[in-house]
């Protein structure tokens, strides 16, 4: 068995670089996601 | 006023410590006390809530709870829980009225608890303890299906069939699963923070500009609400998921619905379970009963209207929220009546064939999305006079 593949998705084994990519792409969203939040006027919706 | 601010450190520092400490734990009555513990915690802290106050109210639905449970005095409890609830609502919905009444020292830590979904979750707790569907909660269980941390801001509405039925100690998360939950977590921020607000920034004028710009407002306008709300959801799944703690989903690519049944079972979802299972069944069945099964298409029509109608004013109770549940009642009806047509003079395999057609169901969907983002026109625009 490749060394890289460490865990199992759906049945698919998910690789050192996917999980890199992936890892990557959660890390892009959430700076994204923190550094608008800064502006203090992103909050609309607050349930009902 | 308190509010859940997913923005906050606070937050996420109570979510990680909340996955922390729950994760190791195998021991079902611990896992559950401690969960109970955490939402409390949160609830004093996030909020800043007099938490001794909310604790009393617990456990007097706790007490409650358990004497539905019993033969004795449950139809006593169960009306005047009902209409304590009722008034908990209207004292919640109608801050003006509520300040007269002299509860307006309620009105802070309702709004703080989202009683809007924490009332709904009584209901329907309530009902299934009434009619023995399953055992009421314990102390630990009343806290953690009423104010779970997660799920106070916007939902969803777990039905207590599927909380108490979860496993009490869950199976260990994967890494890979971990993985998802966060992906699914960071989604739902970059959903709300990132791409909602940048609609929000560059299209929503809060119809303040008529014409055709309006026309595409209107578009843009659900666009961003669904992308606002959906983030809400993804967050609370993701966390669930994380702690272990079932978490339902609450959207299922709406904007493709191809009619308005179809919609809702695609938007809201716990919602629209919710209102089939408290308000739509129940209406439905005892119609049936008085009628012998006979007016099938009426009693549904009735059901529907009754149902959606409620449904509106428990948004907000206000005329274009009444007009909201009735556009969506509305919707529903025809998309029966036109099903039950159809199928009276296409027959089973004719309908198939029917709904399997690319024009129809573009045409369907195109529909169907524009009454959707017109009916959230009605309760977002400014109207004069409708305030409550």
């Amino acid at each position: 068995m490749n060394e890289s593949v460490v865990e199992k998705e759906h049945g698919e084994e998910l690789s050192s670089w996917r999980w890199t990519y992936r890892l990557l792409r959660v890390t892009v969203m959430l700076v994204a996601a923190y550094w608008l939040s800064r502006t203090g006027d992103a909050f609309f919706y607050q349930g009902f | 006023m308190p509010t859940i601010d997913l923005a906050s450190p606070v937050f996420w520092i109570i979510t990680l410590i909340a996955v922390a400490v729950m994760t190791p734990v195998t021991h079902a009555e611990l896992r559950k006390w401690l969960w109970a513990g955490m939402n409390l915690v949160f609830i004093a802290t996030m909020l800043q809530l007099r938490v001794l106050e909310v604790a009393a109210y617990l456990v007097a639905a706790y007490l409650a709870l358990r004497v539905l449970g019993c033969r004795e005095w449950r139809e006593v409890v169960a009306r005047g829980g009902l209409f304590l609830l009722l008034c908990l609502f209207v004292i919640n919905k109608m801050p003006g009225w509520s300040a007269n009444w002299g509860t307006g020292d309620l009105n802070p830590l309702l709004a703080a608890v989202g009683f809007s979904y924490v009332f709904l979750r009584l209901v329907d707790v309530g009902r299934v303890v009434y009619e023995g569907g399953r055992p009421p909660p314990d102390l630990a269980s009343t806290v953690n299906y009423l104010l779970p941390f997660h799920m106070l801001a916007a939902g969803p509405i777990q039905s207590y069939e599927d909380f108490i039925d979860q496993p009490t100690v869950p199976k260990p998360v994967t890494a890979v699963e971990a993985l998802e939950a966060v992906e699914r977590i960071a989604l739902g921020l970059f959903k709300k923070f990132v791409v909602a607000y940048i609609i929000s920034k560059l299209f929503l004028t809060g119809f303040s500009v008529s014409g055709p710009y309006m026309l595409f407002e209107v578009q843009a306008h659900y666009l961003w609400f669904y992308l606002d709300f959906s983030g809400y959801s993804d967050i609370a799944v993701g966390i669930g998921r994380l702690m272990g703690v079932r978490t339902p989903e609450n959207f299922d690519k709406p904007y493709l619905a191809r009619n308005m049944i179809d919609f809702w079972d695609r938007w809201h979802i716990s919602l629209s379970l919710w209102v089939r299972r408290n308000l739509f069944i129940p209406m439905q069945l005892a119609m049936a009963r008085r009628t012998r099964g006979r007016r099938a298409l009426l009693i549904a029509t009735v059901a529907f209207t009754v149902s959606f109608l409620l449904c509106g004013l428990w948004h907000g109770i206000s005329w274009p929220y009444f007009a909201w549940g009735a556009m969506h009642a509305l919707g529903l009806v025809v998309t029966n009546s036109y099903r039950h047509g159809l199928t009276k003079r296409l027959g089973t395999k004719g309908v198939k064939a029917y709904k399997e057609k690319l024009v129809y169901r573009l045409l369907g969907q195109f529909i169907t999305f524009q009454w959707v983002a017109f009916s959230l026109l009605v309760i977002a625009y400014p109207w004069k006079g409708f305030e409550p």
